[in-house]
């Protein structure tokens, strides 16, 4: 698992604001792309270690995946933590 | 921040009053709230204007001052005057969507200032003024569209996560799940209908805060809230759990959320939310139960087929019983292997149906106790392509074909039908000819006894790269390692006893 004190990227950052918006929504890769204005292709690797912190969920099926803020109240209140201190 | 203060703030707004500075250059600068201010603010102009230190005098500026801006409100443009110490001031009214705000002021000036520049001033103002109404706009529009905008997509991406799995113990959690997260909710349960002993079954159930949740309980139709809610079709809706039935002409199940008891109470907008994710679940529900049934047919009938070529083919090595160790054998090495599902169904209904082909050969060629001429054993070799053009009609069993045609092929190239080699041999072939092999050493057979487990590995494993694909070959003996196979063999001779 990826450090929780590890920095956040600018691009992370505005990941986890959308998501911290909408907490109950469910997005594919290429959704988070459009809220957060940025390429499809530039948005895996962020999303990747933000899976690893475990901080996004992940629902998968071979046709999509769809990606959810954790429900876990430790896990926010790190995610908070971590967007307060970056 | 306040209208005229966010206009007094705007960059061009602060690049305007500097312009007018030129003129004045110990202006004073008011922000004044309101379209009829009873009274002004003299902390600012205190330190410039020693006339308004004096309480008594700050009364007579005060009116002066007032005057003026009920004249700039009356006539709905800058009013310029002089003051009772005959410094000259303007005040310029600002307006928000038509509606008089209140007023930006200057005073202090030693001189006239010309209207033109007054103008000018006043129209700067008011363009910053239209700038900040439309961006004020845009940010309620955002705010109002875009959660709605979130939630529409929240509601494709779900109907897609639901839509693309035919397999019901992954739906039904899966939904259960994302209903969880939709509504913010700590329970989401699913029961579904038993018609014919008309009860509702529980089917998944998540608990977001616990993880693993009680199991829910049967409900009677009729009987207690949920089975009166499966009758009647009727939602039932308190403020801290909704439950909906998942209706398709008639009631198939229902769908039960909860929140905690101090959490927010779910509104009309969440059951409007459910209701949709119902809706979706009820189509991608029924959708799996058909394609349940529709399997369930297909098994059977290629069991059938398989018992059918038992009675057709007496001189087949293989039996129905034989043909369903090598399935499950091959079934085990799929999923060692990780191969999708459907992959793994299109295996097993080739490893049934596999010396389909046989039908066909003459029996003399079959029953020879000697070795096979070239030219019969060619014969023999033709069984894998008349099986696969045998059962190639039948739709469902389009992806088991080429592993029907092909498992005869040796991963060095030197097997038949075509000699293929490695990677060009289907998956599913590589893996039924290890499977095939081993069923062949470790059922008996009239002309050789069997032999064991481990022999029969061990004789896969020898042929590892040249017979076999390495890999699956090494899948099968991490299966063997596992103790699996013995389990697969002793399960089919308990069948095999009670079928007789």
């Amino acid at each position: 698992m990826a450090d929780a004190k590890e920095s956040l990227t600018a691009l992370q950052r505005r990941i986890l604001h959308f998501f911290q918006e909408h907490p109950q929504a469910v997005e594919t890769a290429r959704g988070i792309a459009v809220w957060v204005g940025v390429e499809m292709e530039t948005i895996a690797e962020s999303v990747q270690d933000l899976l690893k912190r475990r901080w996004l969920t992940a629902d998968e099926t071979s046709a999509v995946t769809g990606y959810a803020l954790t429900r876990d109240e430790r896990l926010l209140a790190q995610i908070q933590n971590a967007l307060e201190s970056s | 921040m306040d209208w005229i203060e966010r206009i007094a703030q705007n960059p061009v707004a602060v690049q305007l009053r500097e312009a007018f500075g030129r003129r004045a250059p110990k202006a004073i600068w008011w922000q004044v709230e309101g379209a009829r201010p009873k009274a002004l603010d003299y902390k600012i102009a205190c330190k410039t204007c020693h006339f308004v230190r004096k309480p008594a005098n700050r009364r007579v500026c005060e009116r002066r001052f007032l005057k003026a801006l009920e004249e700039a409100r009356k006539r709905s443009a800058p009013v310029q005057f002089v003051c009772p110490i005959q410094k000259v001031a303007v005040c310029f009214p600002a307006r928000r969507n038509g509606q008089l705000q209140g007023f930006l002021a200057m005073c202090y000036s030693d001189q006239v200032l010309p209207d033109p520049e007054i103008d000018l001033t006043a129209a700067g103002f008011e363009a910053v003024a239209r700038e900040a109404e439309r961006s004020e706009e845009l940010k309620t529009l955002s705010e109002t569209i875009q959660p709605r905008c979130v939630a529409l997509s929240t509601i494709h991406t779900i109907h897609r996560l639901i839509s693309s799995t035919l397999n019901l113990e992954e739906l039904l959690p899966r939904v259960a799940r994302l209903c969880c997260q939709v509504l913010r909710a700590q329970v989401c349960a699913i029961w579904l209908l038993d018609k014919e002993k008309k009860i509702l079954v529980p089917r998944a159930l998540v608990n977001v805060k616990k993880g693993k949740a009680r199991p829910a309980r049967v409900w009677k139709v009729g009987a207690g809230l949920l089975g009166r809610i499966a009758s009647s079709c009727k939602s039932h809706v308190s403020p801290m759990r909704m439950i909906i039935p998942l209706v398709e002409e008639e009631c198939i199940g229902i769908i039960l959320v909860r929140r905690m008891e101090k959490g927010r109470p779910f509104s009309a907008l969440d059951q409007e939310i459910l209701t949709t994710l119902a809706e979706q679940a009820v189509v991608a529900i029924r959708n799996a139960q058909m394609y349940e049934t529709q399997e369930r047919v297909t098994w059977g009938t290629i069991r059938s087929l398989s018992a059918i070529l038992d009675g057709m083919d007496t001189n087949s090595p293989s039996t129905a019983s034989g043909r369903q160790v090598m399935a499950d054998v091959a079934m085990e090495i799929a999923r060692e292997m990780k191969i999708p599902v459907a992959q793994q169904k299109s295996l097993q209904y080739a490893a049934m149906l596999h010396d389909a082909g046989r039908v066909g050969i003459p029996d003399e060629i079959l029953r020879k106790p000697s070795k096979l001429e070239p030219a019969e054993y060619d014969k023999v070799k033709q069984h894998t392509i008349r099986g696969a053009s045998l059962l190639e009609p039948l739709e469902t069993l389009e992806p088991a074909v080429p592993i029907i045609l092909y498992h005869h092929e040796r991963y060095d190239g030197t097997g038949y039908p075509k000699g293929l080699k490695r990677e060009a041999i289907p998956l599913g072939a590589r893996i039924l000819a290890v499977a095939n092999a081993f069923e062949a050493m470790v059922c008996d057979r009239p002309y050789r006894r069997a032999v064991s487990v481990r022999e029969a590995a061990k004789e896969i494993s020898s042929h590892a790269g040249t017979q076999f694909d390495p890999k699956v070959a090494e899948a099968f003996l991490s299966v063997a390692r596992g103790g699996k196979l013995e389990h697969i063999l002793l399960s089919r001779s308990r069948a095999d006893r009670g079928g007789r």
